[in-house]
């Protein structure tokens, strides 16, 4: 079976060197999950916005019944963030590509959603990680 | 090599080239953010297709050659996703192209046929998403973002893989027609 496939790759042209660097990088990569920054032991659900680096706007999500739209209005651009009971999302941004809108809802532990022409970062803290995979939106 | 039996370039095909490479750089780049996101990828993730031209054009054209390439391809980032996305994306860019002529033209895992083209795929693909996330992490002043360095390691030897076995088959056939079209 696993000759099989090396064959198959052999065709491809992929060598044995090829095979150990993708295992090496697959191993860091569960490596440096393990060692991950960002969980927080809170059981409560916090959105934190941070702009430049610093905390501009922290919202308990488990306090949220009604959903509502924030705007935050920096350096002259707009972003409005809408915020539901577990879930904050970005729902408009003066950014050029709208990688942060189209991030859609963030609601585990951990998850973020990044608008860097605005220079904002959300971020989720508390409550149970997410076991989807997520990472920066550029 | 005796100087009069020297072969010299074809300038104005060398041209030509450069301008086709370059545009289907720019292309691929185009059609990728075209791309919904693919599953099991972060979010803004991409396969790198327009990496390919590049580590193409590295084993054929020279250093100056694909770096003209990779500076046309980060223009266009530039006049279209706006000077933070152009910053971060050239930054892995930079990153990604020094590794990719370290491990062509210095090292000597590629030289002595240790690893293929796939091999300086995945390793460029890993070094670019490494170089962004710590662009990233400066940009935005938060060093949360490193939480995603593991996701962004584990697509890139996807994306890197990919791109490395459309190098693998493509490169050979490219690198000999091209050496036909270029010298004379």
């Amino acid at each position: 079976m696993i000759k099989d496939r090396l064959t198959e790759l052999n065709k491809a042209g992929i060598k044995k060197g090829d095979v150990i660097i993708a295992l090496i990088l697959v191993l860091a990569s569960f490596l440096a999950l393990l060692y991950s920054p960002g969980s927080s032991d809170s059981t409560e659900k916090y959105a934190i916005l941070y702009h430049k680096g610093e905390e501009i706007d922290r919202i308990n999500l488990d306090s949220i019944d009604n959903p509502y739209e924030k705007p935050y209005i920096l350096n002259g651009l707009k972003a409005i963030i809408r915020y539901e009971k577990g879930s904050a999302a970005f729902i408009y941004s003066d950014c050029r590509d709208k990688l942060c809108i189209e991030r859609g809802q963030i609601k585990g532990q951990a998850d973020a959603s990044v608008c860097l022409p605005l220079n904002l970062v959300l971020i989720i803290e508390g409550g149970e990680r997410e076991k989807d995979m997520d990472a920066v939106v550029y | 090599m005796n100087k009069s039996t020297k072969q010299k370039p074809n300038y104005p095909m060398l041209i030509s080239i450069y301008g086709i490479l370059s545009s289907l750089a720019i292309c691929l780049s185009y059609l990728e953010s075209l791309i919904p996101q693919i599953p099991f990828f972060p979010p803004g993730a991409k396969l790198g297709l327009s990496n390919v031209i590049i580590l193409l054009s590295l084993t054929f054209l020279g250093i100056k050659g694909s770096l003209f390439i990779f500076l046309a391809k980060s223009l266009f980032a530039l006049l279209t996703r706006g000077v933070f996305a152009f910053l971060i994306g050239f930054s892995g860019g930079v990153g990604a192209f020094a590794v990719s002529v370290i491990l062509l033209y210095v090292g000597r895992l590629y030289k002595r046929g240790y690893i293929s083209l796939a091999g300086v795929s995945i390793i460029s693909a890993a070094v670019f998403n490494v170089f962004q996330l710590i662009a990233a992490v400066i940009v935005t002043g938060t060093n949360f973002l490193s939480a995603y360095l593991p996701f962004m390691l584990f697509a890139s030897v996807v994306s890197g893989l990919i791109t490395g076995i459309i190098l693998n088959l493509s490169a050979p056939t490219v690198k000999k027609s091209a050496a036909k079209l270029i010298l004379r």
